[in-house]
């Protein structure tokens, strides 16, 4: 998709000016352009599909389609309508928990924006004013509840309703030339938050404490959203890598996994390193060698990242680096949030086989490596192109690497 | 270990809190005669006793979480996080199943199979795209119910240790606030409001951030905002990198989780180097404080949810924003039933009796159109004669 080409007629800057506000000189992401060629994709795959609406409720797939930036909320969010868009007449309608246009794309008239509702009867009406929605034949969704299940029936009487969310998943994953632009400047503030994290690891600071540097630093630069929370944990020998981030004060001597995920425009910038703690003394020779058995396994998959290639080829790349594979995907694809596992996944070769690497695409690299003197944890994005993969996440990794 | 718990005195049992809780499902599951429970929902599953390691914004961020909980018996947690899968022993924690793929899917099936082999009636929260297209020939035979016919009426009421949860969470909301009502001056940034909000929340250890934090600023007049469907006030409006000027009525709206439990706080600040209410807001305020003391009045066990309503409206019949209500329920969601003075009505809402450890968040609104509102949330639960708040943060600058 993006390569090159584009580059050489000034579609995507080589040397990007990567930042988060506007400047008069360059669009850095031109977003209306952006909506209208994410939009034209979905429509023709509605078509290739034979959907004659999608009603959708993921962020992911909202962003995608209608282009609209509603609430962030984490966690709780069961799968409700939020965004229509209809074939037949080529629009996207949206629903709002705020009844404000803000957020809603400039091509999304008020009279297509519906306000979220609790009663069922009001949600069916709006649903139903839906102009083209009530002749449609097949209707895709990207997830589902019972109660849906018995509700959306009424609106679309003829429908048959299909699960679409693993054909979504595929078109997101091969990105406009846009896209990866947001992305390299989501891996910029995630950089940036990471660094704030690792320059408060001291003896005495908390877990906890690294996760708020972290998270203050994505905000200041502009974001307050992030795609996880991340783990900031110290990584015990002999290399148990715990997730959940706790009040543990960190001690002289720690090895400390650093991971957190930003959002920009929606786009996830995503990166993990290992920090040393301490300033009175280095870092052993077994805390070295982890670092070294982390960088060769973490550049042999990346090198792996190649179009063609497929998760199994990238699960061998990292098995002929002499690594066990960790409890957790080693390669995942990233866009609009995570886009499902590409290698390692826990259904194993089979699935992994199926994942196939295109040019276009955007993936994290993650690897942790294990000793007796700890843990090493350590994640990159790295955009697969015609050629050489490129790491869009060019952090160093600090003491360990000395 | 420091933590949260140093910000309060309060003593709470987690392992009494999730046995009850895991009591109270069973209890639900036999009265809505279910075999067995599929949660895919993470509030339905921390109230099982399976947490995760961090919120998720995108709802597959991570490879998901599946709990299985059978009518009798442990708790299954199938999970990437089996340091946050709490009570149970190894065997009853396994690997995640990639039930946004087919293949999980499938595994699913035989999972459910293996823990209730005799199951007839399942209750599922939330489906994936291939549990629509598979689930009903992999359990065939089985019948498939929505999973809130057990979880609602089990997470109803709280149990002490639950209440006091909240009573912690929104004490670290609270004093994060009063970090982020210091820095509230012209020229500041939303974004900014949000760093020094996340940073303290943090610190203060709380387990999830769940809502971006809302700073929404709020134009004295409908006729100056951007258009909303009903043409009365938008609210509440994401976050950006806008500047907060000198005069701008700021109605904040935070929550963050902690230990599964999701505080409110809501307010209206004036952001001004010389920040004073004008006449008509104050009064604005007064009448809000009428509607808050009469709902604090009538909140008691044996009346219902309507009368509460109703109460409110002989004061002021119109109590908020168009689309919300006078108060919703908080626990591990941050807006869960029951609903008072909501779209859903009387009808519904009089059928809902209150119960002592019943929580809301009362969050009613006034408006006078030309001058702007006043809104302010207070998060209460119901106690045996009356309700007790949990809220303690003041009304600058009003009082």
């Amino acid at each position: 998709m993006v390569g090159m080409a584009e580059a050489a007629e000034g579609r995507v800057m080589l040397t990007p000016n990567l930042g988060t506000g506007a400047q008069e000189e360059r669009d850095r992401v031109s977003f209306t352009e952006l909506r209208a060629a994410r939009r034209a994709r979905a429509f023709a795959e509605m078509e290739r599909l034979d959907l004659d609406a999608l009603v959708l409720g993921r962020e992911a797939n909202v962003r995608y389609v209608a282009g609209s930036r509603r609430l962030w909320t984490a966690s709780s969010r069961p799968f409700g309508p939020t965004a229509v868009a209809v074939r037949s007449t080529g629009r996207v309608h949206l629903m709002t928990f705020s009844a404000s246009l803000e957020g809603a794309p400039a091509e999304v008239p008020l009279g297509d924006v519906f306000c979220t509702s609790f009663n069922v009867g009001t949600l069916l009406g709006s649903l139903g004013s839906i102009d083209g929605l009530r002749a449609a034949r097949r209707v895709g969704v990207d997830g589902f509840t019972l109660f849906m299940r018995d509700l959306l029936p009424t609106v679309v009487p003829s429908a048959e309703i299909v699960g679409v969310e693993p054909e979504l998943r595929a078109l997101r994953r091969v990105k406009l030339p846009d896209e990866i632009v947001a992305l390299r400047i989501a891996a910029a503030i995630a950089e940036a938050a990471l660094v704030a994290a690792a320059d408060r690891v001291r003896p005495g600071v908390t877990e906890k404490d690294l996760q708020a540097a972290y998270l203050e630093r994505m905000c200041v630069l502009g974001t307050s959203q992030f795609s996880q929370q991340g783990t900031f944990t110290v990584v015990d020998p002999p290399g148990r890598l715990r997730l959940v981030t706790s009040g543990r004060l960190l001690d002289e001597g720690d090895l400390v996994a650093l991971a957190g995920g930003v959002l920009w425009a929606g786009y996830e910038g995503t990166l993990a390193r290992t920090w040393r703690c301490g300033n009175r003394s280095e870092p052993t020779a077994g805390q070295r060698s982890l670092h070294r058995r982390w960088r060769d396994v973490s550049d042999a998959v990346v090198a792996a990242c190649r179009p063609g290639a497929t998760g199994a080829d990238l699960v061998a790349a990292h098995e002929i680096a002499g690594e066990p594979l960790p409890r957790m995907p080693i390669v995942y694809s990233i866009g609009l949030g995570h886009e499902g596992p590409i290698a390692g996944s826990s259904h194993g070769v089979d699935l992994d086989r199926q994942q196939v690497l295109e040019p276009g695409m955007v993936v994290a690299v993650r690897t942790f490596v294990a000793g007796a003197a700890g843990g090493v944890l350590g994640e990159d994005m790295v955009l697969v192109g015609a050629g050489d993969p490129e790491r869009l996440t060019t952090l160093g990794h600090g003491p360990l690497e000395r | 270990m420091i933590d949260a718990a140093s910000v309060t005195t309060t003593v709470i049992d987690f392992p009494r809190m999730r046995a009850q809780r895991r009591g109270r499902l069973q209890e639900a599951m036999a009265a809505a005669g279910l075999d067995v429970l599929v949660l895919a929902g993470p509030s339905n599953q921390e109230y099982a006793g399976v947490s995760r390691a961090y919120a998720d914004a995108m709802r597959v961020h991570h490879e998901p979480v599946v709990v299985i909980v059978p009518a009798t018996g442990l708790v299954h947690a199938y999970t990437p996080f089996p340091e946050a899968a709490y009570d149970l022993p190894d065997e009853h924690v396994h690997r995640e199943l990639l039930v946004e793929y087919p293949e999980g899917v499938e595994a699913l099936a035989r999972a459910v199979h293996e823990v209730v082999p005799e199951a007839h009636r399942i209750g599922i929260d939330e489906l994936t795209s291939p549990m629509l297209g598979l689930l009903p020939d992999l359990l065939a035979g089985i019948e498939l119910v929505d999973a809130g016919v057990a979880t609602g009426p089990a997470r109803l009421c709280k149990t002490a240790d639950e209440v006091e949860c909240l009573r912690v969470a929104q004490r670290i909301n609270e004093i994060a606030m009063y970090d982020v009502e210091a820095v509230l001056r012209p020229g500041v940034r939303q974004n900014e409001l949000s760093a020094v909000f996340l940073r303290r929340v943090f610190e203060l250890g709380i387990t999830w951030s769940c809502i971006d934090p809302i700073w929404n600023i709020t134009p004295p007049s409908v006729t100056l905002q951007t258009p909303t469907t009903h043409g009365g006030v938008g609210f509440p409006l994401s976050s950006n990198d806008r500047f907060v000027r000198e005069g701008d009525l700021v109605l904040p709206d935070t929550g963050i989780v902690w230990n599964g439990y999701h505080s409110d706080f809501g307010k209206t600040w004036i952001c001004s180097v010389d920040p004073r209410p004008s006449p008509e807001l104050r009064d604005c305020y007064r009448r809000w404080r009428d509607v808050i003391e009469t709902a604090y009045a009538a909140i008691k066990p044996g009346r219902t949810c309507g009368d509460v309503v109703r109460d409110v409206m002989a004061v002021e019949p119109i109590f908020g924003f168009p689309h919300f209500y006078l108060a919703h329920g908080a626990g591990c969601d941050s807006a869960e039933m029951p609903f008072l003075g909501s779209e859903l009505g009387f009808e519904i809402e009089d059928t809902i009796e209150l119960q002592p450890g019943m929580t809301f968040v009362l969050e009613p609104m006034i408006w006078h159109e030309g001058h702007g509102g006043y809104r302010s949330e207070e998060v209460v639960h119901v106690t045996a004669d009356g309700c007790e708040r949990l809220s303690t943060y003041g009304y600058t600058p009003f009082e």
